[in-house]
């Protein structure tokens, strides 16, 4: 009874359990290097530098500002891209990782009879 | 349905679960798939033999059922259907054997953490079970039905240890009256699973990960080097314990409201106007943590925005003359509006719009940002506040979105309550009973007025920690000393072995310093035992009395021995000569607040609610002052200036009056009992308009003083002679007066309209003149008693 208990927690609930873990540890992931927000604000300047404006109203001034801005910019889409190459490998990795637990997990209750065959058949290295 | 089965899927599993509990074996377990890994590795690749495959086999089997135990055996979920076998609880599983009988329940319920908590905090102990237990039939299905129906009815999730204790309490014929013995209702266990199921709810929520946008959400942000330094981040503050507080209907209904403002276009600000203690800073809490939840669906112009607390008295510290500060405040705003992100909060928004210590009026500043409505702003004050700001800032007030917080009702603070337990005892290293929570509910509605629920519990429970009971305990024995500590309330008297003898004696104790009027002091003595006994209506004062009777009877000196020998003591009694309230425009003077006269009526009781107060001379009075008193007198509550309610029930209430004096006279001159003519001289009192009918109903009696008589007076003499031998102590005189003095000093100081009044006259003339000579004279020093006779007071009257 306790074998049957047992085939049906690792073959339904027990996989089900281990699937949701690695999902929320992917979304976890996902949400720490929050790479839809890095999308959406690739072109934002970095921490708001130069977005105030200086209140000139110059043509001088504005060009100026209009340049600070676009450095600001520039430099916010650099470091957002290398963070978004960061996470997007980092959770490949993840994904990677992951499926292939989720199906050895199946595999595992039989690999000990695998190894019994295999200490049968006398493989060796 | 309701059979347990000892042989289920589930009861194994438990069974076996408990065994490998210990971290011990699963260690062990852990060092042996190590050691058969590391043995085939040698084998495999040193000693070239196919047994390795075996080793590596067995340690793989080692690591399935190692995981199988941590994520199944030790933790097994409830099964999927509704029978008894998968809806009990893990820790019951383990516990209960073959044949479960009623007695074992009771043994077994403590045993887990629901049972226990029952146990501790609503002291539903073994022991009582015990005694429950023996009155119940010996059957199981009967307790197993009932725990069904008790977890249907507080929404667990499981037949817990709590859940089956409170089954067998149910069952028992006679648990209404047990239950009642410990001050409790069923209703009351009730509330005690569903408040474990709540604590059970956070530690399995805190475990969950909480997902708050990650290290790209303040990329896009400004920095904001100036509102780092003049406010406070609320968000970042609250880090990882996000939503980790008890959500009250208003509170999220109000959140809802905050969220849709911001949402939609219009003025961007959102005023909470609330009493404090309301929980306008708990609102803004919840609201930060609602926008910093990744998994929330709210506006993306709403989500991950900050809120910044601007602290005003930083502010004002820093900002110096209002020039200066004008200048700061823009540029704190100006860069907070520019970070894109930020919600700024002004707490108790008044110090910004009005001139006084420790605030300045910058309402020219921050009125057009306002009204420009594109800066986030939260704005918190109590409603008096807002009130004044809008009377004289009208344009302000209408710029702003205001969403008003009522104080929670009982059941909700109870909630805020149970919900804050657990950090008080991890603060304070105590446990807090279930009695203790009811306690600081009942006492800080009566006797904190600062502040409105639940903060004025939350206030009492919290100050309440420092009175641990029975080891660690927090019962409401505790907030009854917090109470008397920090209120001056006398909440103790009959668990205290001394107060129980004055109260028994209390007669024999005023009398010491008082004589005759024996009707008024029972009368008061009897309102006083019926208090401590916890027999009166606790709706109203401890007892209202009416003392009448002509002028130097004892009337006064009645409120002042009972204020000396059961409450603060005599120079603690609140007193107040009516004849300073003959105006109606006085009424304001009596219940003014504390702020603007300390000694108003209310001030005085809100301060000291247990005490005696003397209204003398009432008759005095104008009559809406006595109208105003009348609420007091009938239910032992007065509203002060700002509408606070102020509660006199645990005052004595006596007002005096000379009215009457004349007719007192006449009928003791007639030899008639006053006793008896009581009703006539009330009905006389009516007639004459002294009185209202309904006025004198509301005292629980009119005690008649009859006039003093010659032999009270000697009696008087003794008392003020031992007054005087009291006062002298220091310097270890006595005086000793003969039966000739004491008659010669009764003659002259005998005034039948004036009582006992030029008794004192006289004896400070005589008595007290005469010591004080003889001690300059240095003819009476330390150690000596003074003898004085009638020739010697004689002498002195002649002077």
């Amino acid at each position: 009874m306790l074998i049957v208990g047992f085939l049906q927690w690792w073959y339904v609930r027990g996989w089900l359990n281990l699937i949701n873990k690695m999902m929320s540890m992917l979304r976890s992931l996902a949400d720490s290097f929050s790479i839809s927000l890095l999308i959406k604000t690739l072109f934002s300047p970095y921490k708001q530098i130069s977005a105030y404006g200086s209140g000139e109203i110059s043509f001088q001034a504005q060009i100026s500002d209009f340049f600070d801005k676009l450095l600001s910019r520039v430099i916010g889409m650099i470091l957002r891209l290398i963070i978004i190459f960061i996470g997007i490998i980092v959770i490949v990795l993840d994904v990677v990782m992951s499926s292939l637990v989720i199906l050895l997990w199946p595999l595992l209750p039989i690999l000990p009879i695998v190894c019994v065959i295999l200490t049968i058949v006398g493989v060796t290295f | 349905m309701h059979q347990f089965h000892y042989d289920s899927l589930r009861a194994k599993e438990s069974r076996i679960g408990k065994v490998f509990e210990s971290w011990f074996i699963r260690t062990l377990m852990l060092l042996a798939v190590i050691a058969l890994v590391a043995a085939g590795a040698y084998l495999m690749f040193v000693a070239h033999t196919s047994l390795a495959w075996l080793l590596w086999g067995l340690a793989i089997a080692l690591c399935v059922v190692l995981i199988f135990i941590k994520y199944e055996l030790i933790k097994p979920p409830l099964g999927p259907t509704d029978s008894l076998d998968d809806k009990l609880s893990r820790n019951v599983l383990t516990l209960l054997s073959r044949n479960p009988t009623p007695a074992e329940i009771a043994e077994i319920a403590h045993k887990t953490n629901s049972g226990n908590f029952l146990a501790v905090r609503y002291a539903i102990t073994p022991n009582f079970l015990k005694i429950v237990v023996e009155g119940i039939p010996n059957d199981i299905t009967p307790v197993f039905a009932k725990a069904r129906e008790i977890q249907k009815k507080t929404g667990s999730e499981s037949v817990s240890g709590g859940v089956l204790a409170i089954a067998l309490i149910e069952l028992h014929p006679n648990h209404e009256q047990m239950l009642r013995t410990m001050k409790l209702e069923v209703e009351d266990l009730y509330n005690g699973i569903v408040w474990y199921n709540y604590l059970h709810g956070l530690v399995k929520n805190a475990r969950k990960p909480k997902h708050t946008g990650g290290i790209a959400r303040d990329l896009a942000f400004g920095y904001t080097p100036y509102l780092r330094r003049f406010g406070r981040n609320i968000s970042e503050s609250r880090g990882a314990a996000i939503k980790d507080q008890v959500q009250l209907a208003q509170h999220t209904q109000i959140v809802a409201r905050m969220i849709e403002t911001f949402s939609k276009g219009g003025r961007q600000n959102v005023a909470l106007i609330g009493p404090s203690g309301s929980g306008r800073s708990t609102i803004v809490t919840a609201f930060a943590d609602e926008l910093l939840d990744a998994d929330t669906k709210i506006s993306s112009s709403l989500k991950f925005r900050q809120i910044f607390m601007l602290d005003a008295a930083s502010l004002i510290g820093n900002g110096g003359e209002r020039g200066k500060l004008e200048r700061l405040v823009p540029t704190i705003l100006g860069e907070a509006f520019a970070a894109k992100n930020i919600i700024i909060w002004l707490d108790n928004a008044h110090l910004f719009f009005e001139d006084a210590v420790g605030s300045v009026d910058i309402s020219n500043v921050l009125l057009p940002i306002i009204e420009a409505g594109r800066l986030r702003m939260i704005l918190t004050m109590d409603q008096q506040r807002y009130l004044e700001i809008s009377t004289r800032n009208p344009q302000l007030a209408n710029a702003l979105n205001k969403i008003m917080i009522e104080q929670s009702s009982e059941e909700e603070t109870m909630q805020v309550m149970e919900d804050h337990v657990p950090q008080l005892e991890y603060q304070y290293n105590v446990i807090y009973t279930h009695w203790a929570l009811k306690e600081a509910y009942r006492l800080s509605e009566r006797y904190i007025h600062d502040i409105v629920m639940p903060g004025r519990a939350m206030k009492l429970l919290e100050s309440s920690a420092n009175y641990p009971v029975q080891g660690n305990f927090i019962t409401d024995a505790s907030v009854q000393i917090a109470i008397e500590k920090v209120y001056g309330v006398k909440m103790q008297a009959t668990q205290d072995e001394d107060d129980k003898l004055k109260l028994l004696n209390l007669e024999e104790l005023i009398h010491e310093r008082m004589i005759d009027q024996v009707g008024a002091v029972k009368a008061v003595s009897d309102a006083l035992r019926r208090s401590a006994a916890g027999v009166r209506n606790q709706n109203r004062p401890i007892g209202t009395f009416l003392f009448m009777g002509p002028t130097g009877v004892g009337k006064t000196e009645l409120a002042k021995a009972l204020s000396e020998v059961y409450f603060r003591g005599e120079g603690e009694m609140i007193r107040l000569d009516m004849n300073e309230f003959v105006e109606a425009s006085d009424v304001s003077r009596l219940i003014a607040d504390g702020s603007e006269d300390a000694l108003s009526l209310t001030a005085q009781v809100m301060k000291h609610p247990f005490s005696v107060v003397l209204l003398d001379e009432i008759e005095k009075a104008h009559p809406q002052v006595l109208t105003t008193l009348l609420q007091m007198l009938d239910e032992g509550i007065l509203r002060d200036n700002k509408n606070r309610e102020v509660s006199f029930r645990d005052a004595i209430v006596i007002a005096t009056s000379n009215a009457g004096a004349q007719k007192i006279r006449h009928f003791i001159d007639s030899g008639m009992d006053l006793n008896e003519v009581k009703d006539e001289l009330t009905d006389q009192l009516i007639r004459d308009g002294e009185f209202k009918p309904e006025f004198l109903n509301r005292f629980d009696e009119v005690c008649i003083f009859k006039p003093l008589e010659k032999e009270d007076l000697r009696k008087i003499v003794d008392l003020m002679i031992q007054s005087t031998n009291k006062t002298l102590e220091v310097q270890k005189i006595r005086v000793r007066l003969d039966d000739a003095a004491k008659d010669l000093l009764v003659e002259k100081g005998y005034d039948p309209k004036l009582g006992a009044r030029p008794m004192r006259r006289i004896v400070q003339n005589t008595v007290e003149n005469l010591v004080a000579k003889m001690v300059l004279a240095n003819l009476a020093g330390n150690g000596d008693e003074i003898e004085i006779d009638a020739e010697m007071i004689k002498s002195q009257l002649d002077k």
